[in-house]
C-alpha cells in the first residue's frame, strides 16, 4: 500500500508525536508498505530520512499551552496539495488533525481514505468546539479515527462526538534489548533512574528527591541518575547535602544514551503527578528490562496493568514511594519478576503488533478501492489557495 | 439610499447562496463517505462470517463448536446475501448472534489448543483480524452517519432541502465485541 503520513510538528526537534510518526513509518515499511512522510523541517542541516518530504520551514506559535513549531497558510496548503498529487496514495494518515498544522491542511485538501490519529488529551475545548466551518469540513472527511490512549479518546469524543478506535503508542522493543550499560555501571550499590524535564513540576522529580533521604537511610550509596533538560542547580537547591551528593545529572541525553541509562539502573522511577496521557517511557524501561516504579496515575495504571507489570505508589506521596523502592531494592526475586512481566507487557506494544493493527484500519477504509485525491469542492477559500501550476 | 439597500440585499443573498452551495457540497461529500463506509462494512462483516465458516469447516474444532459456529456464520451470510449493503434488524440480530457464538466458543483454552496445531497461529490471526476489522468498520460507518445527521438536522439544510432525495442514513447497532481470547492476536 502507498501510505502518506503527515507529521504536524517540526521533524528536526525531538517530540512525542514526531517519534511516533518516525517509528510508525519504519514499522509500516517493515510490513512492506511504501511510506512518505510530510513534515515541517526547521533545521536544514538535519539528515532527513529518505521517506521524509520537506513540508516547509515552520514558525513557532503558542499552541496547546506550549510553543509548537508548525506551518500553515497558503504556501503550506499548496505544498500539501502537490505532495498529495505526486504521492498518489492509497491512504492518507494525519496526526493531530485538529491542530493548526499541515495535518488539518491535508484533511482539507484531500478526499478518499483518510485516517487520523489523536494524541493529545489536553487540547483546550474552546479551540475544538468553536464551530470553525473549515475545520469542521476537514474533520468530516476523516474516514477512520484512532486515539492513542483512553484519555485522548475521551477528549475526542467529548469535543467532536462520535467515537474512535484505540490503538496505543508503540515501542520498538528491539531498540531496547541487549543494551550496554553506561561506563562504570552497574555499580555495587543500587542505581535509580529518572528521565524528564527536571524543572517541570508534573514530571515529579521533587517527589523523588523528597523520598531520597529515606531510601539513602536504608541503602546508603544509592545513586539517582537524572536525565533531562532544565536547571540542575535549582532542582536540588532545597535538598539536603546527602541527597545532593547522591544525584548524578546526565543532562539532555541522546536516544542511544537513554537506552544505556535504562540498562544501568536497578529501578526506573516515574514519579509524575499528572498530565500524562499514555506513558511511553514506561514501556521503554520495561522493554529494556528495567523494573518500573510509577505513580498511580490512570494512564500509568493502564500501561502497568494495575501493578502487575510494574510497582505503583500513591501519586505525590514521597513516603509511599520510598517504601516501595526500599522494598524492591531488598528483594531481587521481586525485581526479576517485574523485569519478566514488564518485558512481556512491552512486547504487546511492540511496533510490529501496533503497525499490524494500523494496517487493519487501512484495509477497512480502502476496501472500496478509492485513492487519495485532491479535493476542493465546496471550499471557496481552498480554491483561492490553489497553486498556479495546477490551475 | 435605495442603492445602498439594494446592494445590501444583493450581498446578503450572495452570502446565503455561497453558504448553501458550500453546505450542499459538504453534504454530498458526507453522503459519499457513508456509501464508502457502508460498502466497507458490508465487506468486512461478510469476511468475518466467511472466516468463521472456514474455521468451523477446518476440522480443528469439536463437533458441537463446529455446528454452533457454522450455523451462526451461515445465518449471517444468508442475511448478507439477502440484504446486500443494508443492515436491517434481522441482519443485525444475525451478526450479534455470530458475535455471541464466537464469544462463548473462542475461550482461552480452545484458542490455546488451536494455536498449538499446525498453522493454528495463522488461522487464529486471520480470524482475529477479520473480527477486529468488522468491529472497526462499523465504528467508522457510524461516525460517518453521525457527522451527516448533524448537518442534515440544521434548519437551513431542511428548509432548502439540500440533501435532495437522499434517505436519512442511520447508524448500524449490533454487538461486535471482539472475544477477549482473540484480542492482540
Amino acid at each position: 500500500m502507498k501510505v502518506g503520513i503527515v507529521c504536524p510538528y517540526d521533524w528536526t526537534s525531538p517530540g512525542g508525536v514526531k517519534a511516533h510518526v518516525h517509528d510508525q513509518a519504519l514499522a509500516l515499511q517493515r510490513l512492506g508498505h511504501q511510506v512518505s512522510v510530510l513534515a515541517p523541517i526547521d533545521d536544514d542541516d538535519y539528515p532527513l530520512e529518505p521517506f521524509v518530504v520537506d513540508g516547509g520551514k515552520p514558525v513557532s506559535v503558542p499552541y496547546n499551552g506550549s510553543v509548537a513549531k508548525v506551518n500553515f497558510g497558503p504556501v503550506s496548503a499548496a505544498r500539501v496539495r502537490r505532495w498529495i498529487k505526486e504521492g498518489d496514495f492509497d491512504v492518507l494518515h494525519v496526526h493531530e488533525p485538529a491542530s493548526p498544522t499541515l495535518s488539518v491542511l491535508a484533511c482539507w485538501a484531500a478526499r478518499g481514505p483518510i485516517v487520523a490519529t489523536w494524541h493529545s488529551s489536553q487540547t483546550r475545548s474552546r479551540a475544538l468546539t468553536a464551530a470553525y466551518y473549515l475545520v469542521q469540513t476537514a474533520m468530516e472527511k476523516i474516514s477512520a479515527r484512532i486515539a492513542v490512549s483512553e484519555a485522548a479518546r475521551q477528549t475526542l469524543v467529548k469535543h467532536l462526538g462520535g467515537d474512535a478506535v484505540l490503538i496505543p503508542n508503540g515501542v520498538t522493543c528491539a531498540d531496547f534489548e541487549d543494551a550496554v550499560p553506561l561506563n562504570g555501571y552497574p555499580r555495587s550499590e543500587p542505581t535509580l533512574f529518572f528521565i524528564g524535564r527536571i524543572d517541570e513540576p508534573r514530571k515529579g522529580l521533587q517527589v523523588l528527591l523528597e523520598a531520597m533521604p529515606m531510601i539513602l537511610a536504608a541503602f546508603p550509596g544509592t545513586q539517582l541518575l537524572v536525565a533531562g533538560p532544565g536547571d540542575q542547580k535549582e532542582a536540588v537547591e532545597h535538598a539536603p547535602a546527602a541527597v545532593r551528593d547522591s544525584v548524578r545529572f546526565l543532562g539532555l541525553v541522546s536516544d542511544a544514551d537513554k537506552v544505556r541509562a535504562f540498562a544501568s539502573a536497578d529501578l526506573y522511577i516515574a514519579p509524575n503527578t499528572g498530565g500524562e496521557s499514555f506513558g511511553i517511557v514506561l514501556l521503554e524501561a520495561m522493554a529494556a528490562g528495567t523494573p518500573v516504579v510509577a505513580s498511580d496515575l490512570e494512564a500509568f495504571a493502564r500501561v502497568l496493568e494495575d501493578g502487575r507489570a510494574g510497582a505503583m505508589f500513591r501519586s505525590e506521596d514521597a513516603a509511599d514511594l520510598a517504601s516501595t523502592v526500599i522494598g524492591l531494592l531488598g528483594d531481587a526475586p521481586a525485581r526479576r519478576a517485574l523485569t519478566e512481566s514488564g518485558l512481556a507487557r512491552a512486547r504487546q506494544f511492540d511496533w510490529g503488533v501496533v503497525a499490524r493493527e494500523i494496517e487493519q484500519v487501512y484495509e477497512s477504509v480502502t476496501a472500496s478501492g478509492e485513492r487519495v485525491e485532491n479535493d476542493m469542492r465546496g471550499q471557496f477559500v481552498g480554491r483561492l489557495a490553489r497553486p498556479r501550476d495546477e490551475a | 439610499m435605495d442603492v445602498v439597500w439594494v446592494l445590501l440585499i444583493v450581498a446578503v443573498i450572495a452570502v446565503i447562496v455561497l453558504y448553501l452551495s458550500q453546505t450542499a457540497a459538504r453534504l454530498d461529500r458526507l453522503h459519499h463517505r457513508i456509501d464508502t463506509s457502508r460498502s466497507a462494512l458490508q465487506g468486512q462483516f461478510t469476511d468475518r462470517a466467511n472466516e468463521v465458516l472456514a474455521l468451523a469447516s477446518s476440522g480443528r474444532l469439536d463437533p458441537a463448536t463446529t455446528v454452533l459456529l457454522a450455523d451462526a456464520a451461515d445465518s449471517a451470510l444468508d442475511q448478507a446475501r439477502a440484504k446486500g449493503a443494508d443492515f436491517p434488524p434481522p441482519r443485525c440480530a444475525a451478526e450479534s448472534s455470530l458475535t455471541r457464538a464466537l464469544e462463548v466458543s473462542m475461550v482461552a483454552d480452545l484458542v490455546a489448543e488451536i494455536a498449538a496445531q499446525p498453522d493454528g497461529e495463522a488461522t487464529l490471526a486471520s480470524l482475529a483480524a477479520a473480527v477486529q476489522k468488522a468491529a472497526w468498520s462499523r465504528r467508522f460507518h457510524n461516525d460517518a452517519v453521525r457527522s451527516c445527521l448533524a448537518v442534515r438536522r440544521q434548519r437551513l439544510v431542511r428548509l432548502f432541502r439540500l440533501a435532495g432525495s437522499a434517505p436519512l442514513p442511520h447508524t448500524v447497532e449490533l454487538d461486535d465485541e471482539v472475544p477477549s481470547a482473540l484480542r492482540s492476536r
